[in-house]
């Protein structure tokens, strides 16, 4: 009758000295990571609007310069966009899981564990995107190139 | 009477739900890993057999780098090896975080997480290393 109270304990496994101390500096440096992302997509942004990165000679001036422009301003939104969704997961998964090993708190470390989940992935997922575009690519480059062989 | 149920509650257990999340952590590390590991091979292969051509490439674009070839073979070998060494790391978090889940084993467990530990300073260190790139773009 004592062990009805128990917790579920399917899993015997525990997050002991060691792996709270893990598991913290993961916490850690997921949260560095995740922040020097955010400032890093900012940067980029900024640097596409206010014209910092440097164009080819072809596109330096006139309408190749306003194309070259606002390619670089889109690739730069399109990438801040991605790389900011995938590592507000991982802050997510910083700021609950230090937050669930400071107050004990099964729940929290748990969310926090799922946001890791997510994060890996969302990053298999763009992966297996990329992936395929590139399968594609060679795909289609065999393709084109069996035809001008003929 | 009740005192020794008192314990578990208050300790953080790997429990049905945390299995799980982690499980399917390491699954989705394993297929990066993976896929990582067969890109590191590629490139590796690629600077490997092509790397003279593509410096001499890269040294017609940005002239300033014509008399550094083999030392930016050498930097690139090293960046292939460093990336290698953060897929493995993900690697053998997969499979031991799902061994030690699966055996029930506490070390095998700690042991996978250390290795996500490594991964993480490491991706830390290179993040504020592109972060400091990213400034130099500004100035």
């Amino acid at each position: 009758m004592e062990n009805q109270n128990r917790p579920d304990t399917i899993f015997n496994l525990s997050f002991d000295d060691s792996s709270r101390d893990n598991l913290r500096t993961i916490a850690l440096w997921a949260r560095i990571c995740a922040i020097s992302a955010f400032i890093g997509y900012a940067i980029a942004l900024i640097a596409a609007f206010i014209g910092k990165v440097q164009l080819s000679s072809n596109e330096a001036s006139g309408i190749g310069a306003t194309f070259g422009k606002s390619s670089l301003i889109a690739g730069a939104l399109v990438s801040a966009i991605i790389g900011c969704a995938i590592n507000y997961f991982l802050y997510r998964f910083a700021v609950s899981a230090k937050e669930g090993l400071e107050s004990d708190n099964q729940v929290k470390l748990n969310e926090g564990l799922i946001n890791l989940k997510t994060y890996f992935k969302i990053v298999g997922i763009l992966l297996l995107i990329v992936l395929i575009i590139c399968g594609l690519a060679i795909l289609i480059g065999i393709i084109i190139a069996s035809i001008s062989g003929r | 009477m009740e005192e020794s149920t008192q314990e578990p509650l208050l300790s953080l257990n790997v429990d049905n739900d945390a299995g799980n999340i982690l499980k399917e952590t390491a699954r989705w590390a394993k297929f990066i890993s993976i896929v990582g590991i067969i890109g590191v091979v590629l490139m590796a292969l690629a600077l490997a057999l092509a790397g003279t051509y593509l410096i001499t490439l890269y040294s017609q674009m940005f002239p300033i780098i014509e008399g550094f070839a083999g030392a930016f073979i050498f930097l690139a070998f090293i960046l292939v090896a460093i990336l290698g060494f953060l897929v493995y790391l993900l690697y053998r978090f997969s499979t031991l975080i799902k061994k030690g889940i699966e055996t029930q084993d506490q070390i095998v467990f700690n042991s996978g997480l250390q290795a996500l530990k490594i991964y993480f300073i490491i991706s830390g260190v290179f993040a504020i290393l592109s972060l400091l790139g990213n400034f130099s773009k500004l100035f």
